[in-house]
């Protein structure tokens, strides 16, 4: 059933990518959606299975507003540093523990600190987030726990 | 009708603009900052949202068509791909050891 559906938006996908103008074009999209969904199910699912299955759907488009601000207020930081003539940066490491309790709690929070300009995830050390920030003044909504909380909501059993 | 026609385009003309502003800010911190971390920081989040902000400034640009979903499929595109690629880049260098800091100061001894 699960393979159904991806061919399904697979071929949506390519129909987007390739307006089909001959018959042909279906064809190859028709084979192609099948195939790819086909090794999909056999080798990627199995692995990522329960991955999203705590994601509450209706929460995602707040959490996308919020992050999409952040990313434009961040983004005139960094801006202003770089066009700064003195360059006031102070990059430095900061390690950050938070205890989200799934993988894909703790993958859209290592990917949040990312997408969020002058924070940069370099690594997961259980816990805890190893994160290099262009200066600690950029890491303030992490450290202050703010950006974890948007994860929390943004999942089921977590936290908030 | 017309007035409608003028606010479109010229947000799109003040969306395009502003992507310019970002993926110039982006390049120059490129050349100006001293080390790897640092210019993850500029080259994957400036030209992320310069990118993202021009092709949104396009999509406004002839009124909302079927083709403008090509538009929003390379918005996600561009905002998925840089900032993975700046994690691959920075974790790499963590990994393998490379110092976090001032790397200007310590060239110059």
């Amino acid at each position: 059933m699960r393979t159904v559906k991806m061919s399904v938006a697979l071929f949506a996908f390519w129909c987007l990518v390739v307006p089909p103008e001959v018959v042909l074009d279906l064809l190859v999209g028709v084979g192609l959606a099948f195939g790819v969904s086909v090794w999909a199910a056999r080798f990627l699912w199995p692995l990522a299975d329960p991955f999203f299955a705590s994601l509450r759907p209706w929460r995602v488009p707040r959490f996308v507003l919020q992050t999409a601000l952040r990313v434009i207020v961040a983004s005139l930081q960094v801006l202003r540093i770089v066009l700064d003539p003195r360059l006031p940066i102070g990059p430095e490491v900061v390690r950050h523990t938070v205890h989200l309790r799934t993988d894909a709690a703790r993958a859209a929070f290592a990917n949040l600190i990312t997408v969020t300009p002058g924070t940069l995830t370099l690594d997961i050390e259980g816990d805890t987030f190893v994160v290099h920030c262009l200066d600690r003044a950029l890491a303030e909504d992490l450290l202050s726990g703010r950006l974890a909380m948007d994860v929390e909501a943004l999942f089921e059993g977590e936290r908030a | 009708m017309s007035v409608v026609i003028v606010l479109q385009q010229g947000l799109s003309v003040l969306l395009v603009l502003a992507g310019v502003v970002f993926l110039a800010g982006g390049t120059l911190g490129l050349v100006r900052l001293p080390d790897l971390y640092t210019r993850a920081h500029a080259a994957s989040k400036c030209d992320s949202v310069g990118a993202g902000s021009i092709l949104l400034g396009l999509l406004f640009y002839g009124g909302v068509a079927f083709e403008d979903l090509r538009l929003v499929l390379l918005v996600f595109l561009v905002l998925v791909s840089g900032p993975t690629t700046a994690h691959a880049l920075a974790r790499a260098g963590f990994r393998t050891g490379l110092p976090v800091g001032r790397a200007r100061e310590r060239d110059d001894r």
